[in-house]
């Protein structure tokens, strides 16, 4: 087993924080996309098979892509870019939220990937080892592979979508929204559905009975570990410090 | 007697994980006009095989014709327009907010007028007894509802063919019979169907035709 595959999964928990932090608090462009192609290199990091993963996650970018175009649509600040007998469709400041909206959603998204390379049981014993409750530790498990529940669902209303003969290539721009728009709601209900049927099977096996709970897997923190959250941690602090920095001498001067 | 084909396998493999072959080296052929029935134990292959006559899966060997296309060269959704697919879980293919829309979907996206494709789901409403459903949210159905739902919404689009997944899974004898007057009336009209089933008895008033699936290839072909 090579020594990335093996470490530990409370650092790359520690890891997709930091770069989540990250990608909540800043909100220049050209950071965000540093902090992405930091992700990246993450993943090649620790081997994550970026090809399956982009696979994965194709329809959930694309996804992301259209709200972003919704919301600059929708968003009135900024200078006029394109106007339509004097209605305004977009601005700078809308397509500005927009580049913001996608780079933020997309290192939330690939830094993601980095947990694909634990199981659930991992991550729930890591955030256990962590102290924090068994109920808390594995809500927040649930919650992590809900992005992956929501884009399979995704990918069947696709496949159902086309198996109704209707190519959303060959639909007009209109059309191709209204398609978009309608799925929305039932694929999220459908992921929610899911999670709810999961969570209630849990609940039919037992779950939270005894108040003690045993656990064969004990995960053990090694130097390189240490090593590799001092890394990462020293740099999302230099990364915010600088941010900051950089706001404050747009205020101030 | 001389039969159309409508689909054409030749030699398909398929593999989830590269390591065990769920289809192996399958050669098949569905005609127009006749029923054929997929049988056989759980595992054997027959819901993968579904999804890869349908381009829904990919093979790693083998070719499909699909009334003599190849199906590399067609896209999923124009294979949609000729075959109607129901899945084994109906909830994986319900897609919009309420049975009425999931019904007339496929019609309005092919630019039909507002009163044929109001014609067309009233009809279905009525065939599948779900009419009092209509504006009900799909995914809140109950399995057979979804099911009556996804077979009114594949065949309001009138297919040339159609593959259906265990339709008869969470379907009370009453609406069994409902289904099988459906399939009698569409078999009349010269379509073709493969039925992916273990109910002996829908097997029995269906079939033209049973193909015995065994680890991933047709073991045995009975005729009636």
């Amino acid at each position: 087993m090579s020594s990335v595959s093996n470490t530990d999964p409370r650092t790359k928990i520690f890891i997709v924080i930091c770069i989540s932090f990250l990608a909540v608090s800043i909100s220049a462009a050209r950071y965000l996309f540093i902090v992405l192609i930091g992700s990246f290199l993450v993943l090649l990091f620790f081997r994550v098979n970026i090809v399956h993963f982009a696979k994965k996650t194709k329809i959930l970018l694309s996804m992301v892509v259209f709200i972003a175009l919704m919301q600059s649509i929708f968003t009135s600040f900024g200078e006029p870019i394109i106007q339509i007998y004097g209605w305004i469709l977009m601005t700078t400041g809308g397509v500005f939220m927009a580049i913001q909206f996608i780079l933020r959603m997309m290192i939330i998204i690939i830094s993601s990937g980095l947990l694909s390379t634990c199981s659930s049981r991992e991550i729930i014993q890591g955030l256990v080892q962590w102290k924090l409750p068994y109920e808390v530790a594995f809500m927040a498990s649930m919650g992590i592979s809900f992005l992956p529940k929501f884009s399979e669902e995704l990918r069947d209303a696709m496949i159902a979508v086309q198996l109704r003969g209707v190519d959303l290539k060959e639909l007009k721009l209109k059309q191709k929204i209204m398609v978009y728009v309608s799925l929305l709601q039932p694929v999220v209900a459908g992921a929610v559905l899911k999670s709810k049927a999961i969570s209630m099977s849990i609940e039919m096996r037992g779950f939270h009975t005894y108040q003690n709970r045993t656990s064969y897997l004990i995960l053990r923190l090694k130097g390189k570990d240490y090593g590799i959250m001092l890394i990462v941690g020293a740099l999302t602090v230099i990364i915010m410090i600088q941010y900051l920095y950089s706001i404050s001498s747009f205020l101030f001067f | 007697m001389d039969r159309k084909i409508a689909i054409q396998a030749d030699d398909l493999v398929f593999s989830y994980d590269k390591k065990i072959n769920i289809i192996n080296k399958l050669s098949l052929s569905l005609y127009q006009g006749e029923t054929t029935v997929l049988t056989g134990a759980n595992g054997s292959g027959k819901t993968t095989l579904g999804k890869l006559l349908l381009k829904i899966f990919k093979p790693s060997m083998g070719i499909i014709h699909i009334f003599e296309k190849n199906i590399e060269s067609i896209p999923l959704s124009h294979i949609g327009q000729k075959i109607g697919y129901c899945f084994q879980n109906p909830g994986q293919q319900l897609f919009t907010s309420s049975v009425e829309e999931e019904i007339s979907f496929g019609l309005k996206y092919r630019g039909e007028s507002a009163d044929f494709i109001h014609e067309v789901t009233e009809s279905m409403l009525n065939l599948f007894e779900i009419k009092h459903l209509r504006s009900e949210f799909p995914l809140n159905l109950s399995w057979g509802e979804k099911r009556r739902v996804v077979l009114a919404a594949a065949l309001a689009l009138n297919p040339q063919y159609l593959i259906l997944d265990e339709p008869t899974m969470g379907l009370d004898d009453g609406r069994i019979n409902i289904l099988n007057r459906v399939l009698d009336n569409l078999r009349n009209k010269g379509i073709g169907m493969l039925l992916i089933s273990h109910n002996q008895q829908f097997i029995e008033e269906n079939a033209n035709r049973i193909l015995l699936m065994n680890r991933g290839n047709v073991e045995n072909e009975f005729c009636k």
